[in-house]
């Protein structure tokens, strides 16, 4: 197993009806880390994602797994990785047992032909294996696709909006089976709209738009899942007192920005000690405490604000 | 290439196609129906005067390899066409591409296939010309010529289609450029060619054989033409000449199709 980091380096990729994709992108995932892509529809997501792949020949920039350059050669780039593109396409005119057997024999590894079976076993097709693959519904035959990256067993994998089109039984059963690639120390590059069950999933995330990176935190185009629980850089508190008019008069301070939502008191400070310090000021005020703890980041209401279409608030 | 799996997958594709089975058929049908019409015509021209029954075999054979030629120059280009954007169009191109094999690879796999399905539409003559021959027809190195140059003729024309196909992303298109190529060779070059013939004639040009070379000699079906009605013994090399000029550009062409092919496998991937 391969354990080189794939580095994206600079890449910029136009299309020839002018369209810029992709520009500038650069990043480094390391062996064994879960990355979420996310952006919206037109980010460049998909092109990035096919660019790592080989499938397209950046502008500029390179692609590298390890010691080896593999921009623009598909070929080169599955001995590393492979790409579970969107839309999907599968060969309908064959049975699911040719279609991994295809596969199987594809990927130029002998032992490939001898993980069938696991494959089959962990995708539940079993019932499905001489069964016409145009008679799958569309989430089986995205678990039939899946079958190929589990013969290829490759480092690094590349999904590209893999819970496109499934139902919610479907999601969960795909989520158990990204999970199981994650233990097994896979690196993997998920883009996904279905942003909370891509939080579940990645270590670390990038929001794209319009081809780059949209900063974050501090300058830094990523973040993990830590610093979404600690708010992305920004400290949001909640606090229940027995008077929650006199608290937004107490609380209020230096870089410390605070208003009442329901009767709650929210406040949103610039640095983490600022909600301790607000808390002093109540309970110095005189006012009994109810309630009081951080407030979670979630991903979706982060790249809303970070796409400025959402609200200031980063969730619940 | 027994072990190139593009091939296996193009012929366990194409075994399960109806359209393979409806051709090959209607090819059967068309060469049974042109048998019997020939073998009737023969026998109805016996019952009011003595025919030479020998030339029922002769008559079936040209008849046969005839038919065989206009199948294979309808029917081969469908064995190529497409075979490439389909991928484009259902979108199992990068996951073919994002494997170990090669375009060179692929390309194989795919071309033998298509191969193959041309060879089988030929097969479906073989009985009808060996009938044929056992009627008393031309001598077997002359059907076996004829059904060889018909065959490469097939085979060009998959090739080609092949070729086209790996340029469009859209089936129908390549099919209508397959189309498009097909009426430019065998329908402008020879009104081209009687042009040429005719301008020949009036400014005295002198140049009927340049003429004949660049709008007749290569066309799929005039090699047939030639073997038919070439007198062997008095123009011999002339006719090796004719026959070998079309070889030539039926293998520059396959090569044309082949690098098309290759360049359309090597392009980027939307």
């Amino acid at each position: 197993m391969n354990t080189s980091p794939l580095v994206l380096d600079g890449l910029c990729k136009t299309y020839p009806n002018g369209k810029v994709a992709v520009s500038e992108i650069s990043l480094t995932v390391e062996p064994g880390t879960v990355f979420g892509l996310v952006g919206p529809n037109g980010a460049g997501k998909s092109t990035l994602l096919k660019l790592a792949a080989g499938l397209l020949r950046p502008q500029q920039g390179s692609v590298r797994c390890g010691d080896e350059i593999v921009t623009g050669s598909p070929v080169k780039a599955a001995r590393h990785m492979v790409l579970m593109p969107d839309p999907l396409g599968v060969y309908t005119d064959i049975t699911c047992r040719q279609y991994l057997q295809f596969f199987a024999q594809a990927t130029g590894d002998p032992a490939a032909a001898g993980r069938i079976p696991g494959a089959v076993e962990q995708l539940e097709l079993g019932s499905w294996l001489d069964q016409e693959v145009e008679t799958l519904s569309a989430g089986w035959q995205r678990r039939l696709a899946l079958g190929r990256v589990l013969l290829a067993d490759p480092a690094i994998i590349l999904l590209d909006e893999p819970a496109a089109g499934l139902d919610i039984s479907a999601r969960v059963e795909l989520l158990a089976f990204v999970r199981r690639l994650a233990d097994k120390k896979r690196t993997l590059i998920i883009s996904s709209h279905i942003l909370p069950e891509l939080e579940q999933l990645a270590d670390q995330f990038g929001i794209m738009n319009q081809g780059r990176w949209v900063p974050v935190v501090g300058g830094s185009n990523f973040f993990g899942r830590d610093d979404l629980n600690r708010g992305i850089g920004r400290s949001f508190w909640r606090l229940r007192t027995t008077d929650a008019n006199r608290a937004l008069a107490l609380a209020a301070g230096e870089g410390v920005r605070v208003h009442l939502e329901g009767g709650v008191l929210e406040i949103d400070t610039d640095e983490p000690t600022g909600a301790s310090a607000a808390l002093r000021r109540v309970v110095n005020g005189g006012l009994d405490v109810l309630e009081f703890g951080p407030v979670k980041s979630d991903l979706s209401a982060l790249v809303l604000e970070k796409l400025g279409v959402g609200g200031k608030n980063h969730g619940t | 290439m027994a072990r190139n799996p593009v091939l296996w997958l193009e012929l366990r594709i194409r075994s399960s196609e109806k359209r393979l089975w409806i051709l090959a058929l209607f090819g059967m049908l068309v060469m049974a129906a042109v048998t019997g019409l020939v073998m009737a015509s023969f026998f109805a021209e016996q019952i009011y005067r003595r025919a030479d029954l020998s030339n029922v075999g002769t008559g079936l054979v040209w008849a046969c390899l005839g038919c065989h030629a206009a199948l294979m120059i309808l029917l081969a280009p469908l064995a190529g066409a497409g075979r490439i954007s389909s991928e484009r169009e259902q979108r199992t191109l990068p996951a073919l591409l994002n494997s170990s094999l090669t375009p060179l690879q692929i390309l194989w796999g795919k071309l033998v296939g298509c191969w193959l399905f041309v060879i089988w539409l030929g097969v479906t003559a073989l009985p009808f010309l060996a009938v044929g021959a056992m009627w008393g027809g031309p001598p077997l190195a002359m059907v076996a010529a004829g059904f060889a140059f018909n065959t490469f003729a097939g085979l060009t024309l998959a090739t080609l289609a092949l070729g086209l196909s790996g340029w469009f992303g859209r089936s129908l298109t390549s099919y209508l450029t397959t189309g498009a190529v097909l009426i430019g060779w065998l329908v402008v070059f020879p009104m081209l060619g009687g042009l040429l013939t005719v301008l020949d004639h009036w400014l005295n040009w002198k140049q009927t054989g340049l003429v004949s070379y660049i709008s007749y000699y290569h066309l799929p079906f005039t090699p047939l033409i030639v073997l038919g009605t070439a007198d062997w013994d008095l123009h011999r090399a002339d006719v090796l000449q004719q026959l070998g000029f079309a070889l030539a550009a039926w293998t520059g062409l396959s090569v044309v199709g082949i690098i098309l092919a290759h360049r359309g496998l090597k392009r980027e991937v939307y």
